[in-house]
């Protein structure tokens, strides 16, 4: 924390307009981490799968709500369709993770389900987002050529398909990307993390991959699902985009 | 009832009224020339038709049949529509028209490559053209392609929204010739004289 000051005093000589938001911004991740920390901590004790479930189900909650609000969708009409479209990959990957590659005797065990459901949904989020918005985006700058496809008697699916195709590959892309370079460039975070707190480098590349793995799949059927999910409810009866 | 028909449509636009109680009726085969000012929204007229602007109030029927969410798609499916921006889909030439063939409803046309050689050719593009991308085209060339696009779709009613502003003089009057030769009902929207004296019926409003 000390190597702040130089960062503010800097700022303010120089009249950068960043203190303001920088001492918030480490304020605020302070306290929400503590509290996290807390609660995590109290969570694991008790360990109760529905409590541990609960928890998963306000994670998905809060990153459908994220995804909603940064694409500018309708909270009402559309965070369901996004929770679901990227919750139940998810949740299913989660599932099978724990049960079938790491082969706990109880899937909702706290230690493994809560913080590589995070890691999953973190990387699904991020890849939502980046579809999402590529694909709705997509749509409402080229109108004019999708309203040209819909005039050539393209139905709403088949007018669509060059912004889907466009919203895949986006969303596909920067993860594909990681995927290549990881290890190479930086030591991914659990990685990272697991050797910080004693373990050897070979457990942790075990996990890495499989979690790798898991994040790559879930982020592609995320994205395919949550634009069927959302797309039901974005155009209207004439198939103009609503958004 | 007309083969297609504008009864009572209001319609503002950015707060602007543009249509207040509006109405058209035009017979089948019938060639119409839209030439009211700028502004008055012509081309908002003709993308009611098609179901891209909805008026706030009205109707607007499509040989016999109201246009709604649900007709909208069989009514899209009577139409070609050519626009002066002549947006036709992305990619290598040959391709896009495979793919436009490709789509449920235009399936049965049966559509063959070799038939493009022809309309190249009336259309004084270049036989290369085919293994062009879209992008690479100019907007005379891409307007070409959308009405060589639009006449083998083969559909009873044409629109053609400013297709001539990419042209020059003697391709313009062989291509109006060509065009207002075919037995359909054709409803252009232009400012050009090369349509006048041609036996259109002039709307203005």
């Amino acid at each position: 924390m000390v190597f702040i000051i130089p960062i503010v005093i800097i700022n303010y000589k120089m009249g950068i307009g960043l203190n303001k938001r920088l001492i918030y911004a480490l304020f605020r991740m302070t306290i929400q981490l503590i509290l996290v920390g807390l609660f995590l901590q109290y969570i694991f004790i008790l360990n109760n799968p529905w409590i541990n479930s609960a928890y998963i189900f306000f994670m998905i909650g809060a990153a459908g709500i994220s995804t909603v609000k940064t694409c500018g969708l309708t909270m009402k009409n559309q965070l369901i369709p996004i929770a679901l479209g990227f919750g139940v990959p998810n949740f299913i990957m989660i599932l099978f993770i724990n049960q079938f590659i790491i082969g706990l005797d109880n899937v909702f065990n706290a230690q493994y389900y809560i913080p590589l459901m995070g890691m999953l949904l973190g990387n699904s989020l991020s890849g939502n987002i980046i579809g999402i918005n590529t694909f709705y985006s997509g749509l409402k700058q080229n109108e004019r050529e999708y309203h040209y496809r819909l005039a050539l008697s393209a139905n709403q699916w088949e007018s669509t398909l060059p912004w889907y195709k466009e919203a895949i590959t986006a969303c596909m892309n920067p993860m594909i990307a990681s995927v290549e370079t990881i290890g190479l460039v930086s030591l991914p975070g659990m990685m990272t993390g697991q050797i910080l707190s004693g373990s050897m480098p070979m457990t942790t590349i075990a996990y890495q991959i499989v979690i790798m793995a898991g994040i790559l799949i879930t982020r592609y059927f995320g994205i395919h699902f949550s634009i069927i999910l959302t797309r039901r409810k974005a155009f209207d009866a004439y198939d103009r985009l609503k958004i | 009832m007309a083969y297609l028909e504008f009864r009572n449509i209001h319609l503002k636009f950015d707060e602007r009224l543009i249509f207040s109680g509006f109405n058209l009726a035009i017979e089948q085969s019938e060639k119409v020339l839209f030439c009211a000012p700028s502004g008055r929204g012509k081309t908002s007229l003709v993308k009611m038709l098609l179901g891209f602007v909805v008026p706030d109030q009205g109707e607007i029927s499509v040989a016999g049949v109201t246009l709604t969410g649900e007709t909208v798609n069989s009514i899209r499916s009577k139409i070609t529509y050519v626009s002066q921006d002549a947006d036709i889909p992305k990619g290598i030439v040959s391709e896009v028209f495979a793919a436009v063939f490709k789509f449920q409803v235009n399936r049965r046309l049966n559509y063959q490559e070799t038939v493009l050689s022809d309309w190249l050719e009336t259309m004084s593009l270049p036989q290369d053209t085919l293994g062009k991308n879209v992008d690479a085209l100019s907007g005379g060339e891409r307007q070409r392609l959308a009405l060589i696009l639009g006449i083998l779709l083969d559909r009873d009613i044409w629109i053609l929204d400013e297709i001539t502003t990419g042209l020059d003089h003697t391709l313009k009057i062989q291509i109006v010739e060509l065009l207002l030769g075919y037995d359909k009902t054709i409803l252009v929207v232009s400012h050009d004289d090369i349509y006048l004296n041609r036996g259109l019926r002039e709307v203005s409003w």
